[in-house]
């Protein structure tokens, strides 16, 4: 009976032990590495209209009219620089220097962001992407282009 | 539902068990990935998921990932072994902690959703992983004791099974197999139940929130309380006719002490 029950003890361990190495924070989370400021560097879309649509083809760099058709009902419209601060604030400045403050977090295993206004909206991206000095965020768009639109950001120093 | 083995389980038994637990894994799936985008009741794609972070050599996000695993993995575990292990007076006490335990699991997501939630994502990772333990709490027992016919936290299995029965069905004998068609409608029966579990989660989320979790509970109570209420039924039978059984005894008794008497 003992040697079962020891048996029987070593399975639950397994769990246990994973969960202490994650709260230990030995290992850095996507919760602590989008900390800072981000400079948005491209935004492209996934065509999927092409005519060989077996293949994903991201195309070229969309110009500012399209970017702004696509990105206007979204919370982040015409954000050039995402500070992402640790009591989960992220302030959005445009490039005329105008911010806006919006509530984030992240969701899943930490591929999700989702943002919140103060209205309540909120909106969710898929992060496809994050490095000390790279992120990359996806989302789906059902104007003037159908599929997923690709945004890339830098961090700043 | 819970008081019988594998090896005397009823087709209704099966049916009644595998249609309420497979609304409560339908109801706890669409509020989790309602919640905190996830999967809590099926592991296939966490297994995808975890590949893809190694390959991409992303330690963290794998490791919550395997640990999510594991917590699915230690709740079948659990299950199992409370059914071996467990030494108590009945069948149906044996069978009903796991259930009692799930439920528990997800009382507590449902109140710390409730009451201390802040959407950090160590919170998200923990509840994640409390709602795939008791997910795989429920999968465990009821594979353990219908003798793996009923799966209802997952329906990968459940949709091959139904292909494969289908176009066995092709043949008139096999549609005329009592065994094959009832196997047929158990499938069918979860994997609608599922569905409406779900769909039903989906309506009810707008207006209850993360509230929807205790109507999972109160099914799973209802898996507990019905063999509860029947096993009282079926011992107030058993007592009434062995009240009958002493009177008529008395009765005869008494008719013989008359007769000896007369004679």
């Amino acid at each position: 009976m003992k040697k079962e029950f020891m048996y029987a003890s070593l399975f639950p361990l397994l769990p246990v032990i994973t969960l202490t190495v994650l709260m230990t924070k030995s290992l850095e989370g996507p919760e602590e590495i989008i900390i800072g400021t981000w400079e948005e560097t491209s935004w492209r879309y996934e065509k999927m209209n092409h005519s060989n649509q077996s293949q994903i083809t991201w195309m070229e760099e969309m110009d500012d009219l399209v970017k702004s058709e696509i990105g206007g009902h979204l919370i982040i419209h015409q954000s050039e620089e995402w500070k992402f601060s640790s009591d989960r604030k992220l302030e959005l400045k445009t490039e005329n220097n105008l911010t806006k403050a919006i509530a984030w977090t992240l969701k899943g295993r930490g591929n999700i962001l989702e943002m919140t206004e103060p209205d309540g909206t909120i909106e969710s991206y898929n992060i496809q992407e994050l490095t000390k000095d790279r992120m990359i965020l996806h989302f789906n768009s059902d104007l003037q282009v159908r599929g997923i639109v690709e945004m890339e950001f830098r961090r700043k120093n | 539902m819970l008081k019988k083995d594998s090896d005397s389980r009823t087709l209704s038994d099966n049916l009644k068990l595998g249609s309420l637990t497979a609304i409560a894994a339908g109801m706890v799936n669409v509020t989790s990935v309602i919640i905190f985008f996830s999967f809590t009741s099926n592991v296939t794609g966490h297994y995808a998921i975890l590949a893809q972070e190694i390959s991409k050599g992303n330690w963290y996000q794998a490791l919550v990932v395997f640990s999510w695993i594991a917590l699915f993995f230690l709740g079948n575990f659990t299950s199992n072994f409370m059914l071996i292990m467990g030494n108590f007076r009945t069948r149906y006490i044996t069978h009903a902690l796991p259930v009692i335990l799930e439920i528990l699991c997800l009382l507590t997501v449902g109140i710390y959703l409730e009451s201390f939630y802040q959407e950090s994502l160590n919170e998200t990772e923990f509840l994640v992983a409390l709602m795939l333990f008791a997910m795989g709490l429920q999968n465990g027992l009821v594979a353990s004791i219908s003798n793996s016919a009923v799966k209802t936290t997952h329906l990968t299995g459940l949709t091959t099974d139904l292909g494969l029965l289908f176009s066995s069905f092709v043949k008139a004998e096999n549609r005329q197999n009592p065994a094959l068609v009832d196997k047929a409608k158990l499938l069918m029966t979860i994997m609608i139940s599922y569905m409406a579990g779900g769909i039903a989660t989906g309506v009810m989320f707008i207006y209850l929130e993360s509230k929807v979790l205790f109507a999972a509970c109160i099914v799973l109570v209802v898996v507990v309380v019905y063999d509860l209420y029947t096993l009282r039924y079926a011992l107030n039978n058993q007592f009434s006719s062995l009240r009958a059984v002493k009177r008529k005894e008395e009765q005869l008794l008494g008719e013989i002490k008359t007769n000896r008497k007369s004679a």
